[in-house]
């Protein structure tokens, strides 16, 4: 199958277009900043309209810098204060963003897995995982290196490479 | 044959591609990219029956064009959309 390789800018303003007509949109995603809950080049992420307020746990896709030279992330909520997020991916070690509510765009509603049931991320179960998984941050560097070793994850993460 | 259901013609970033589409969602994980005569094809056999002949009967009405050739590439479209999974 051919890869079709896009402008990000113009791909999510279709995304949030598609969005705003009411329907869920079902996207891939890339990089493994959210790793091991959402495996860039492998899942897909179903996409909807936030519902307010955000919450801490929220996976949200967002845009920072500037309209012409921005970027879209799709991170998980830390902190709500108020107007101020802080967020952070699943498989990030250190950086942070602080973004405001506005620039969040959209939320993860369900992650696609082949050939498995779908992941609503937000299940008591998924939480505590996430919990679980938070706990152990200042581990996160070893298990991630740990996890891109198991030799079920070499072939997609070559793929992707 | 037909075109499937549940698949849309739209234009994303510019260019025309067929989604899957039902009322609640739409599949932006696989998009199928058409240039502009397959596009008005698709346009064409939306919701009928047709055959490549049918297909290249709106080729040769729209575009300047020997019936052989047109039906040459007919042949050809309706089998990559047969092969890509949106008609049957």
């Amino acid at each position: 199958m051919e890869k079709w390789v896009v402008s990000n800018d113009l791909f999510f303003a279709d995304v949030v277009a598609s969005l705003q007509e009411g329907r869920t949109v079902t996207i891939p995603v890339k990089g493994y900043s959210m790793l091991p809950f959402i495996r860039g080049g492998k899942d897909l992420v179903e996409l909807e309209i936030p519902s307010m307020p955000l919450k801490p746990y929220d996976i949200v896709l967002f845009h920072v810098g500037t309209e012409a030279d921005g970027k879209w992330i799709m991170h998980r909520i830390l902190k709500v204060d108020g107007d101020n997020l802080t967020i952070q991916g699943d498989g990030v070690t250190r950086g942070r963003e602080h973004v405001k509510v506005s620039q969040v765009k959209s939320r993860a509603k369900t992650i696609l897995r082949a050939g498995k049931t779908p992941v609503d991320p937000y299940t008591k179960k998924q939480l505590t995982l996430v919990k679980i998984w938070n706990f152990f941050r200042p581990l996160r560097p070893f298990i991630l290196k740990a996890y891109r070793m198991l030799p079920w994850n070499q072939g997609w993460l070559k793929e992707n490479r | 044959m037909k075109l499937k259901e549940g698949f849309v013609l739209r234009t994303i970033c510019g260019e025309n591609v067929i989604s899957g589409e039902g009322t609640a969602n739409i599949n932006f994980s696989k998009l199928i990219s058409l240039n502009d005569t397959a596009a008005f094809l698709y346009r064409k056999a939306k919701d009928i029956e047709f055959t490549p002949e049918t297909l290249a009967g709106f080729l040769t009405e729209e575009y300047e064009v020997d019936d052989e050739t047109a039906l040459k590439d007919a042949k050809v479209l309706c089998q990559q959309w047969i092969d890509a999974g949106i008609a049957e």
